[in-house]
């Protein structure tokens, strides 16, 4: 399927679920990358996840909070979120953005974190010991 | 033949899982209290809890998504956020009241104490989620969930007036020395208690997750326009024994144990028994779902993997927030904070945050980029907006009558 | 069941932020029904009366309790366990509705004194009998439960008076 030259960014991208190559869920576009270009709509560069993206569409105090939270949890003062090139987008459908790249290899910290701290120690857990 | 079977026992399921504490206590109590006269409100909510219900099965099984994808696609980030907090402080709150519900029941089999049996029930929702199949498991409390049948063999035998009952059934009045704002508080508190949230979450959340299409959709229905009218039956049917044996004697229900007294006085010990039974299974059923339910709406508002098949090193964060919703409520139920006090006030608290529960389903099912043909009929619109007004108003009502009948005083 | 907390500091101290914000806004309502159930000052011999007809009123639903259970027993319709626990919360309840009247300030008139004396005797009668009732069916005598029937209907007589009285 290819992509449209235009879209309504809010209709068919935001808040959209991110899917990978395998179907598994990346997470949320919590905002995109801009690019401006002369004379036309921007154009989207890249898909931006996580509280670091999401804060500023928040706005507001809750927003600003919500991106210091980002930045403590990866400890860097400066981090940017993480970013999905719009190269990477294979397709769109209602609700759902595929990309083509693997979750197993862009795992979000949260995820391992919690995987390796609460999941794994607890007995029963499905994982290799 | 097998198809018939499975129909069967999933309407079986959804009539013992309709019942959870918050349908114990307030049927009763509102039995104890004005008769019969609040039963139309069981049937309103039945009626509301079937629409939606229904609504976000078909979405899931149009779409593959569930209500909380919905809610942050169609309210966005801040308003779904929003929406997100209230639900899982109510999801938690009532996850402590079910909690509390499973160990009173056990005490009352056991006469050990409640709070002793708080942390082996939590334990023991944690190891159903944790390891054991959940599909078998969910049959098996739906169907001891069944034992609740004994109110209504309790009210066939305590050969009551049916006249009367029917009379004040259908004639909705506020009885003598009561008030009118008490009479619709505790209105609110029914309503509250038949359409609390955590039932569509889950029930969308599972249809997506197996992978429902439109085929399994049919046999959802039969297991929703039969179920919850039969659930909602076993509420009134619990309603009218309170009303035939307690509010002649002026007993009003702070205790589950209060709630049984009419089973032992018209089957005995058998059946209280079966209640007992009846009790668990709908609590710890229904505690399970909430906890889930917690896991779900976090997990669907940031996109992360989720599901109650999944083993859980697969969706590590929905089991985390799952088993942090669990330790939480846990410890919330051990302040000793009474259980019967905590459920009537979190049927009620609900219901505030109904209207951006319910709002968005409604929106989605109507929207023909999503469902395409799938999409609501005008018959279940009208319904579902009249219905969806009906939540607004409780929604609206909810704390000032709370505040000014005292929650009910 | 662990007890650390799973998440990452902040995320949780964020959550449980506006968490508090959402429990202060349910907080409301329920601390002006807290303040209301701690018995302040009444203002008024027609409040009080009103007041004290609803402490009746719940006494008397906590004797009637103690008497279907004591009956249920004597019937044999119940299980030990279960009664002795129905017994049990109905004891704790009967204290604290007395407990809670007894605290209430009455307004200065012989009236009010007279329906305070009234109205604490019937209750001391009925937590009386409602204890050894409780007794009675922990101890599973049925002469006990019998004599607890005796006391908690006569208990139940004078609350039933002092109902009305409003």
């Amino acid at each position: 399927m290819t992509l449209p030259q235009e879209l309504d960014a809010s209709r068919s991208l935001l808040d959209h679920l991110v899917m990978d190559l395998e179907g598994k869920p990346l997470g949320r576009v919590d905002d995109i990358e801009l690019e401006a270009v002369d004379g036309k709509p921007p154009a989207i560069t890249a898909l931006l996840l996580g509280p670091l993206a999401l804060g500023p569409r928040l706005g507001g105090r809750l927003g600003t909070w919500w991106v210091a939270v980002g930045r403590r949890l990866r400890q860097d003062a400066s981090a940017e979120p993480p970013r999905v090139p719009f190269v990477a987008v294979t397709e769109l459908r209602p609700g759902e953005v595929r990309i083509g790249l693997l979750r197993s290899e862009h795992e979000p910290r949260l995820m391992t974190w919690t995987r390796d701290k609460v999941i794994k120690p607890i007995p029963g857990s499905g994982g290799a010991a | 033949m097998s198809r018939l079977l499975s129909i069967t026992l999933g309407v079986l399921t959804a009539i013992g899982g309709f019942l959870d504490i918050g349908e114990l206590v307030t049927g009763s109590l509102t039995g104890a209290r004005f008769g019969l006269s609040l039963a139309w409100v069981v049937v309103l909510g039945v009626v509301a809890i079937m629409l939606y219900a229904e609504m976000s099965a078909r979405i899931a099984a149009v779409t593959g998504r569930a209500v909380f994808d919905v809610v942050r696609e169609r309210l966005g980030p801040r308003a779904g956020l929003a929406n997100l907090t209230a639900s899982f402080l109510v999801n938690v709150i009532t996850l402590a009241a079910e909690i509390g519900g499973v160990a009173l029941a056990l005490q009352l089999a056991s006469d050990v104490s409640y709070l002793l049996w708080v942390p082996l029930v939590a334990v023991l929702v944690w190891v159903v989620l944790w390891r054991l199949p959940y599909g078998a498991m969910e049959k098996v409390y739906g169907l001891l969930g069944l034992a609740l049948l004994v109110f209504v063999v309790a009210l066939v035998k305590l050969h009551p007036d049916w006249g009367g009952l029917w009379h004040q059934a259908s004639h909705p009045r506020v009885p003598t020395g009561e008030g009118h704002p008490t009479w619709w508080y505790y209105a609110i508190a029914l309503f509250g208690a038949a359409i609390t949230p955590y039932e569509v979450f889950f029930f969308s959340s599972g249809a997506v997750e197996e992978g429902w299409s439109r085929k399994e959709l049919i046999d959802a229905r039969a297991n929703v326009v039969v179920g919850f009218p039969l659930g909602g039956a076993l509420t009134i049917a619990l309603m009218a024994i309170a009303a035939v044996v307690l509010q002649p004697r002026g007993i009003q229900v702070d205790h589950l144990s209060q709630a049984g007294l009419p089973v032992a006085v018209a089957v005995g010990k058998v059946g209280v028994a079966v209640m007992l039974v009846g009790f668990f299974a709908a609590t710890f059923g229904a505690a399970m779902e909430v906890a889930l339910s917690s896991g779900y709406t976090i997990a669907q508002y940031f996109g992360w993997s989720w599901g109650k098949l999944m083993r859980p090193v697969q969706a590590p964060r929905f089991y985390t927030v799952c088993l942090l919703s669990l330790v939480v409520a846990t410890g919330l139920i051990l302040t000793t904070i009474d259980p019967v006090k905590l459920t009537e006030y979190v049927v009620v608290l609900s219901a505030v945050a109904f209207p951006l529960t319910y709002f968005p389903i409604l929106i989605v099912a109507n929207d023909r980029a999503y469902l395409g043909d799938a999409a609501n009929p005008r018959w279940m619109n009208a319904l579902a907006t009249v219905m969806l007004v009906v939540i607004l108003a409780a929604s609206l009502a909810a704390i000032p009558l709370m505040i000014a009948t005292k929650a009910g005083l | 069941m662990t007890g650390s907390s799973c998440c990452p500091a902040d995320r949780s101290a964020g959550t449980i932020a506006v968490a508090a914000r959402l429990l202060v806004a349910a907080a409301v309502p329920m601390a002006t029904m807290s303040a209301a159930a701690c018995a302040g000052p009444t203002s008024g011999l027609t409040d009080y009366q009103h007041k004290a007809a609803n402490s009746a009123e719940a006494m008397a639903s906590e004797v009637q309790t103690a008497l279907l259970t004591g009956q249920l027993v004597l019937d044999r319709r119940v299980q030990q366990d279960y009664a002795a626990t129905t017994a049990s919360n109905i004891d704790d309840d009967a204290s604290s509705v007395q407990q809670t009247f007894d605290s209430r300030q009455p307004p200065d008139s012989a009236a009010a004194d007279a329906l305070r004396d009234r109205l604490d005797t019937a209750m001391t009668d009925a937590t009386s009998a409602i204890s050894d009732m409780r007794i009675a069916i922990r101890r599973g005598s049925d002469s006990d439960i019998r004599a607890a029937v005796r006391s908690l209907m006569k208990a139940l007589k004078l609350l039933q008076r002092l109902q009305s009285v409003a």
